[in-house]
């Protein structure tokens, strides 16, 4: 009698796999070095959603397409992993615990400069740019609501979003803090 | 390097507000979405660790803001709130005027028709009400201070 087929069992499935083999170590270094307390289950998570998909067969493209699945997987984790940290006096002033450091000196040198770059990032931008990625950053607000608390289109407010992001992310870069090395 | 979906539908896709594997597909092969997805994905995990404090430094919004409080407040408030100060300017006027002697005869007076009050204007904004409402608050409460206003 034979076995029961298996989702695997289909040939495209099957070469599906093979094809994502060689980009193992790759995806799981990517994700280390930016969550290295949950790459695994990450990386898991990725491979479940890119089987599941109508993910191209060409090897370049597959790997562009995983690499794109698992930065959209971060991004949500790293929303989700937001409340973790808790804020920590230092020196005076106001750090705030890293989530994968704890408390350690360290941690909290990293975290008050990386809060410094991010502040003197919004405050440089327009107000309104700022607003919307604290919103987004820091609440539940959907873009939705934030461009009805904005009076403006959903377009725009995804832009503000846009904007603001790439300029926080290359003034991390600039000050070295971001690793945003593949 | 430029895509309309840059700043719109892949910032939407990137935070799950969509679900679309296909434009997964398209995020994937196109420079500038792969682009603004990874600055996306920068900026998240540079603040992820600071988000506390960044919260610190945003305005309530999302309950007890202003706009919030306007939405809120339905109109009835407005309305009990101006009742009252009329009730409390009413009392004190007639508390504080001169009584007519009951036994004196009756005399002749004359009969003063007030026009027709003006149309009311239209309902205006929540904004508008609220500051309205402020304003009304604001005038009740000197009045409870001092009576001698009155």
């Amino acid at each position: 009698m034979p076995l029961p087929r298996t989702p695997m069992d289909h040939p495209v499935e099957h070469r599906l796999r093979e094809s994502i083999a060689p980009l193992q170590g790759e995806l799981l270094g990517f994700l280390r070095r930016r969550r290295p307390q949950d790459a695994e289950e990450l990386a898991q998570e990725v491979w479940l959603r890119v089987t599941a998909a109508d993910a191209p067969e060409e090897p370049a493209a597959l790997r562009a397409y995983v690499f794109t699945v698992a930065r959209r997987l971060l991004i949500d984790r790293h929303r989700r992993s937001r409340t973790i940290g808790t804020l920590v006096a230092l020196d005076g002033g106001r750090a705030a615990e890293t989530t994968s450091g704890g408390a350690d000196p360290h941690g909290q040198a990293v975290a008050t400069e990386v809060l410094e770059v991010v502040e003197r990032c919004l405050a440089d931008m327009k107000p309104e740019l700022a607003q919307v990625f604290r919103w987004r950053t820091t609440t539940d607000l959907s873009f939705q609501q934030i461009a009805e608390r904005q009076g403006c289109s959903l377009n725009t407010a995804l832009g503000r979003q846009h904007q603001a992001a790439r300029r926080i992310a290359a003034a991390l870069d600039e000050a070295g803090l971001s690793g945003r090395t593949r | 390097m430029s895509c309309e979906h840059a700043s719109t539908t892949t910032v939407l896709w990137a935070y799950g507000e969509l679900d679309d594997d296909a434009h997964a597909l398209h995020v994937a092969s196109c420079p500038a979405c792969s682009a603004a997805l990874e600055a996306l994905e920068a900026a998240e995990r540079g603040v992820a660790p600071v988000v506390g404090a960044l919260g610190l430094e945003v305005a309530p919004v999302v309950e007890g803001g202003a706009a919030e409080r306007a939405r809120r407040r339905a109109p009835w408030g407005l309305l009990a709130l101006a009742a009252a100060l009329v009730a409390t300017l009413g009392t004190a006027l007639y508390a504080t005027r001169p009584h007519a002697d009951p036994t004196e005869a009756p005399q002749a007076v004359a009969v003063h028709v007030e026009p027709a009050p003006a149309p009311l204007p239209a309902w205006p904004d929540p904004a508008a009400l609220d500051d309205e409402l402020d304003a009304l608050e604001l005038e009740l409460d000197s009045l409870r201070s001092d009576p001698s206003l009155l």
